[in-house]
């Protein structure tokens, strides 16, 4: 059940009794609340009420909200038009901080710090905004700040992956620089094939070098009908062996050099008929400077069993071509 | 602020800030001649993302004035020592490793450079042990980019010439002709950083063009000067054999008859964080198109194959243009890449042996 806030709100907002602060007029101080839900907070002020006034602040003829985005849109939510609220006189100093203190003591999310930072820097400029930038749990690394502007550029779409922790925000930022169709293209991949962060940053690596070195977009290379092909071919098992095998795709367009030098390795290694308590470890990078090999046993029988393959080891062919691959 | 372009094409009017302990001394003198000082506060390091390519800073150098190249784990050395005279280059590769570690592609000078010629001079002064020492200027800086109005390398010659050492100094300009008349003995080498003409001429940015560089080449060797030649980085990219091929020919036209003491062969290697920023410099540049892995010590390199293939295509087309004696080299490379280049590896102390006897050779 709704609990009334406030008696009847009159019409005209210049005509609201002092501590009350027109709903829909207030302009947001700082994007925080970005890709929080309200509906939680509106039950519980349907409950109990709105405990913590909103914090606003007069600009001339604007009224700016600099602290209770949340507890407006869920006010909002409840049909409410008015609030109470605190009004800072006009030249108080430190607003922001203000406003950015009072998101403190809950968790930001990455896209609310994003929004928040860029507008900050848009509005405040460069030095006022790393002044504050501890406030927002921002720390001293230059990277983190760039990153954290450009990623507030992107959509919505992408805020929210963003948001959710669906992209992280060297990815983000990266994204944010694409045109929009790419940016569309690629966030339909993730939504799709919803592939591990680190293997995210793998899909934007192999997209933006293909599509450098090929002259194409990535949206125009994530609709060659190859790609859908083997992330159809893997589905059967699985959304993860559909996404590995759409990137391994691209990683062979990429890399045919790689591409190549993996698929001999592997089938030198296949050919060997290693026992399966011997595990031969090659270098991933083809650098070749040391190899290893493990040996698993529980007693002397099969030590045994395993010193007399091992002898025969030097002598196979298929083992020495693994070691010297120089006459490929 | 009244400098001309630094090597063989357009470039940036400098700028020369000094800060006033240096104001008075040799350097500061040398570069005022044809620059108008600007008055400029201290450094910090973290000062000079500030200043552009057209800055040159004069500031003072806190850490030791030489030092052993610091290699890399597992890749043979070349045993070079460094002498540490400034920091940063305008001349804007592509693949400079410096833009990897430097915020700026301004020139910073040390403006104490006596107290770093002194400790040199002491070190040098000492029982002479059983190899020469062999160093360069060239390491985090171009060594000749403006030696002609810092007058840094005359000084160093001569040092060199009077002991047991050989000077190597490194460029990608074509600034020799300052050096032509000093009394040398053989104890400096000129060495010039070569490319495919393609590569020279798009990712270069301000280098001296290819043909210039071997022609100061050709000058220097006309002068005396061991020559040596640094194919690094060697870039992979469609036509690349053809394009390497081009400059070794050039070399053999160029510098038919000149001692070329050693060659160097080195492919393009780079630390991760290098690519962003170049590829936000310049959008453009095709050298990270290439198919790389991630080594041990942190750098990207082609997979060692295609390494093994460049650097065999190199040493072959070389061998037909240059003397049996002269030596070509691997820099950074593993024994594994050195026994399928070349046959055999020198293992950590043979390359450097190899290239102090390359260094006696032409002493007088
Ligand atoms: S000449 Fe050397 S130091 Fe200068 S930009 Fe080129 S690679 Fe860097």
């Amino acid at each position: 059940m709704t609990k009334p806030l406030s008696p009847a709100i009159p019409e005209d907002p210049a005509a609201l009794p002092p501590g009350e602060a027109p709903l829909a007029e207030l302009e947001e101080a700082l994007p925080f609340s970005f890709a929080r839900p309200a509906e939680a907070l509106a039950e519980s002020i349907s409950q109990v009420g709105l405990l913590r006034p909103l914090l606003v602040q007069r600009e001339g003829s604007r009224l700016k909200l600099l602290a209770g985005n949340l507890r407006r849109r869920a006010l909002q939510l409840l049909g409410r038009s008015a609030a109470p609220a605190v009004f800072l006189p006009p030249a108080t100093p430190d607003a922001l901080a203000l406003a950015l203190a009072d998101n403190l003591g809950r968790p930001v999310n990455p896209a609310e710090t994003a929004l928040v930072w860029r507008r900050l820097v848009e509005t405040r400029g460069q030095a006022e905004a790393e002044k504050l930038a501890g406030l927002l749990g921002l720390d001293q690394a230059p990277k983190l700040r760039r990153q954290n502007f450009q990623a507030a550029a992107l959509p919505p779409r992408g805020l929210l992956a963003l948001a959710e922790g669906r992209l992280d925000l060297a990815a983000a930022a990266r994204l944010a620089n694409w045109p929009e169709a790419d940016q569309d293209a690629v966030l339909g991949l993730f939504e799709r094939l919803n592939p591990s962060l680190s293997n995210r940053r793998i899909w934007l690596d192999l997209l933006e070098d293909l599509a450098r070195r090929e002259g194409l977009s990535p949206a125009d290379l994530l609709s060659d009908p190859d790609i859908a092909a083997s992330e159809a071919e893997a589905e059967a098992r699985g959304r993860p062996a559909a996404e590995a095998a759409a990137r391994d795709f691209l990683f062979r367009r990429r890399n045919p050099l790689l591409a190549e030098l993996r698929k001999k390795r592997a089938a030198r290694l296949r050919a060997l008929n290693l026992p399966p308590s011997a595990r031969l470890a090659l270098d991933p990078q083809f650098e070749d400077l040391s190899f290893s090999l493990t040996l698993a046993f529980s007693n002397l029988d099969e030590f045994r069993v395993l010193a007399d393959w091992l002898n025969g080891l030097p002598g196979q062919a298929g083992f020495r071509d693994l070691l010297d691959d120089s006459h490929d | 602020m009244t400098d001309g372009p630094p090597a063989g094409r357009p470039g940036p009017v400098w700028r020369l800030r000094l800060e006033d302990d240096f104001r008075d001394t040799p350097l500061a003198r040398n570069l005022a001649r044809d620059m108008t000082p600007e008055r400029q506060e201290p450094l910090s390091p973290a000062d000079y993302g500030r200043f552009g390519p057209r800055d040159i800073l004069v500031t003072r150098h806190r850490g030791r004035f030489l030092k052993p190249c610091p290699g890399t784990p597992g890749y043979n050395c070349c045993g070079l020592h460094i002498f540490h005279f400034g920091l940063g280059c305008p001349l804007g590769c592509r693949y400079c490793i410096l833009a990897a570690y430097l915020d700026t592609e301004s020139l910073v000078l040390f403006g104490n450079l006596e107290e770093g010629l002194a400790e040199f001079a002491a070190l040098l002064d000492r029982p002479a042990g059983e190899r020469p020492l062999r160093f360069c200027t060239g390491e985090f800086t171009d060594s000749l980019l403006l030696d002609r109005r810092t007058g840094l390398a005359e000084r160093l010659v001569a040092l060199a010439a009077a002991r047991e050492a050989v000077l190597e100094l490194k460029t990608k300009t074509d600034q020799v002709d300052h050096l032509l008349g000093l009394d040398h003995r053989g104890h400096t080498v000129i060495s010039f950083s070569v490319n495919s003409p393609e590569m020279a001429r798009a990712e270069e940015g301000r280098a001296a063009p290819l043909a210039a560089r071997l022609a100061a080449a050709a000058k220097a060797a006309r002068a005396g000067y061991p020559i040596g030649l640094h194919f690094d980085p060697l870039i992979h990219y469609p036509g690349w054999e053809k394009g390497y091929a081009e400059t070794v020919e050039l070399i053999g036209q160029t510098l038919a008859g000149a001692r070329v003491a050693w060659v160097s062969l080195g492919c393009f290697r780079y630390l991760p964080r290098l690519k962003e920023i170049m590829l936000a410099r310049h959008p453009g540049t095709g050298i990270f198109n290439g198919e790389f892995i991630l080594a041990g010590d942190g750098k990207r390199r082609y997979p060692r194959p295609l390494r093994t293939m460049m650097y065999k295509s190199l040493a072959e087309n070389l061998a037909r243009v240059l003397p049996a004696e002269t030596a070509v080299y691997l820099c950074m490379e593993s024994p594994r890449v050195w026994r399928d280049v070349f046959g055999h590896d020198p293992g950590p102390y043979g390359l450097t042996a190899l290239l102090d006897r390359q260094a006696l050779i032409s002493r007088q």
